[in-house]
């Protein structure tokens, strides 16, 4: 739904671990009309300049701590992401990316209640993967962004 | 029979200026009072930070209320969400799923609100299981029926049998009003054509519509799977021949767009609010698009305010725009002009002789 605004565009950094870089990081948005509780949240599909990026290899930082892998992600149940609140996405990548611009696809997975959707079922037996046409509301689409490296990063 | 209509505003509409933090929840209820709207409706989830605590306080409470009083309004629907995927490896219990919709209920009875709208997927049994509770605390729970659900349907008499059985007075349908459609939305249709479809296309979507329209949509059953029930309205309303003329006439995406969402809408005779009159407390008045002329492009907002005078409503009507999910991937989104015209659009059709 708020798919345009699922990165924000000037938030690409590296990521560096005794200076070196050991990945990059992004803000997002939520991409539903509401809040939701964090346990809902079960990762993204990223796909950077043409390679993709499992959830095993993703943390999310959110609420001022620290940032979770989604094993432990899924299992906070009553925290909440806020409706207006940015969180950072962390990605695990050797080296972390090139200065200049990359090609971002994304997709958010929120398994929220909506109602009445196709899928619905499927989703209580059997939880997308990220990706895989599931997104966050009414958001199935893998949306595309071209982000220009920042400097600095932590 | 005389009727009582007010109007109200779901803080819903304010998605976009929330979300880029052009209004705040205070800012949402003075832009509510202001369209002359006497009630709110509110989606904790929405616009609660930190949801549900700040509800459990006395000093949130006491600026709800201030705010509620300062703002001259009166709370009118708590819309509620039952997330029971919230564990990782299974679906809440019945016995789990009661309880939340109990919690639910017990934060709409401390922020005032007296009805709860609870989404279309809840199971009936956490209905029932709740329905004693609801009467001790005084809230309503109301089912919204939202297209592709219809009053008069299968699907609607599963939940009659229920209220008639249990002679329940706290439960109930809150009509979105997004069944009475007699168009496919503008907003929809120009976002399709930003987004590149073929005005041969948008044709055949539109000619599709209005022979639904005029042969009568085939109605939605009572099915415990949604999705299938879903589908099988889809199948029945002609989608499947519909989706192969667009795509023989060479659609592309953004026709199939156009295409898919069409049967997101809905018409219904507005009889069907007289009809069951008995059942409906609240009701959403769902709108994709009011012009300057106070007309709304999809939503027959004059011949279903006559119905509800006819019925002898005695209940809100609060707006509840989705045109912004249309627009806001190329233009600005203005929610508060938009309320504005539609709580004037219905000023009129209420108060107009």
């Amino acid at each position: 739904m708020f798919d345009q605004y699922l990165i924000r565009k000037d938030s690409l950094q590296n990521v560096y671990e005794d200076g070196k870089a050991v990945g990059f990081k992004f803000a997002v948005r939520i991409a539903d009309y509401r809040g939701c509780f964090l346990s809902l949240h079960n990762g993204y599909y990223i796909n950077c300049d043409g390679v993709e990026y499992p959830r095993e290899v993703q943390k999310f930082e959110i609420n001022g701590k620290a940032p979770r892998d989604f094993e432990e992600i899924k299992t906070c149940v009553w925290e909440h992401w806020n409706y207006d609140d940015e969180g950072f996405v962390y990605v695990t990548k050797e080296g972390g990316l090139a200065p200049g611009k990359h090609t971002i696809g994304l997709q958010q997975s929120i398994l929220a209640q909506y109602g009445y959707m196709p899928w619905d079922e499927e989703w209580l037996k059997n939880p997308p993967v990220p990706g895989s046409g599931a997104g966050a509301g009414k958001t199935a689409a893998i949306c595309t962004f071209e982000l220009e490296l920042q400097e600095g990063g932590c | 029979m005389s009727y009582d209509i007010k109007r109200s505003v779901s803080l819903y509409s304010y998605q976009d200026e929330y979300y880029d933090g052009r209004l705040d929840l205070e800012g949402c209820l003075k832009e509510t009072a202001k369209t002359g709207a006497t009630g709110v409706e509110l989606l904790a989830e929405q616009m609660i930070r930190r949801f549900p605590l700040p509800i459990e306080t006395q000093e949130f409470r006491d600026q709800w209320f201030g705010w509620l009083k300062e703002y001259g309004l009166e709370p009118s629907c708590y819309d509620a969400f039952l997330e029971n995927r919230i564990y990782d490896n299974r679906t809440l219990t019945l016995k789990e799923q009661v309880n939340m919709m109990k919690r639910d209920i017990r934060l709409a009875a401390l922020l005032g609100f007296h009805n709860l709208r609870t989404l279309v997927s809840t199971p009936m049994d956490v209905i029932e299981g709740s329905l004693e509770y609801a009467a001790e605390q005084d809230v309503k729970i109301g089912l919204e029926v939202h297209a592709p659900f219809s009053l008069n349907s299968g699907w609607a008499d599963g939940y009659m049998e229920m209220i008639l059985r249990t002679g329940t007075k706290h439960f109930g349908f809150i009509p979105d009003m997004g069944i009475f459609c007699k168009n496919i939305p503008s907003v929809l249709r120009d976002k399709a054509r930003n987004m590149g479809a073929k005005e041969e296309c948008i044709k055949i979507v539109d000619d599709a519509y209005a022979k639904r329209l005029e042969k009568g949509f085939v109605k939605i059953k009572y099915d415990l799977d949604l999705g299938k029930a879903n589908m099988e309205y889809r199948m029945a309303n002609g989608m499947k021949e519909m989706m192969e003329a667009v795509e023989q006439a060479g659609g592309g995406p953004a026709d199939m767009m156009y295409a898919g969402s069409s049967f997101t809408y809905s018409w219904s005779e507005p009889q069907d609010i007289i009809d069951n009159i008995d059942y409906i407390f609240h009701t959403h008045a769902k709108f994709y698009h009011v012009g300057e002329d106070y007309a709304e492009t999809a939503v027959a907002i004059p011949e279903v305010v006559e119905a509800f005078k006819k019925a002898g409503y005695q209940g809100y009507l609060s707006s509840e725009y989705e045109g912004g999910e249309h627009l806001r991937g190329y233009m600005q989104v203005d929610s508060v002009e938009q309320v504005r015209r539609h709580q004037e659009a219905m000023r009129r059709a209420i108060e107009g002789a």
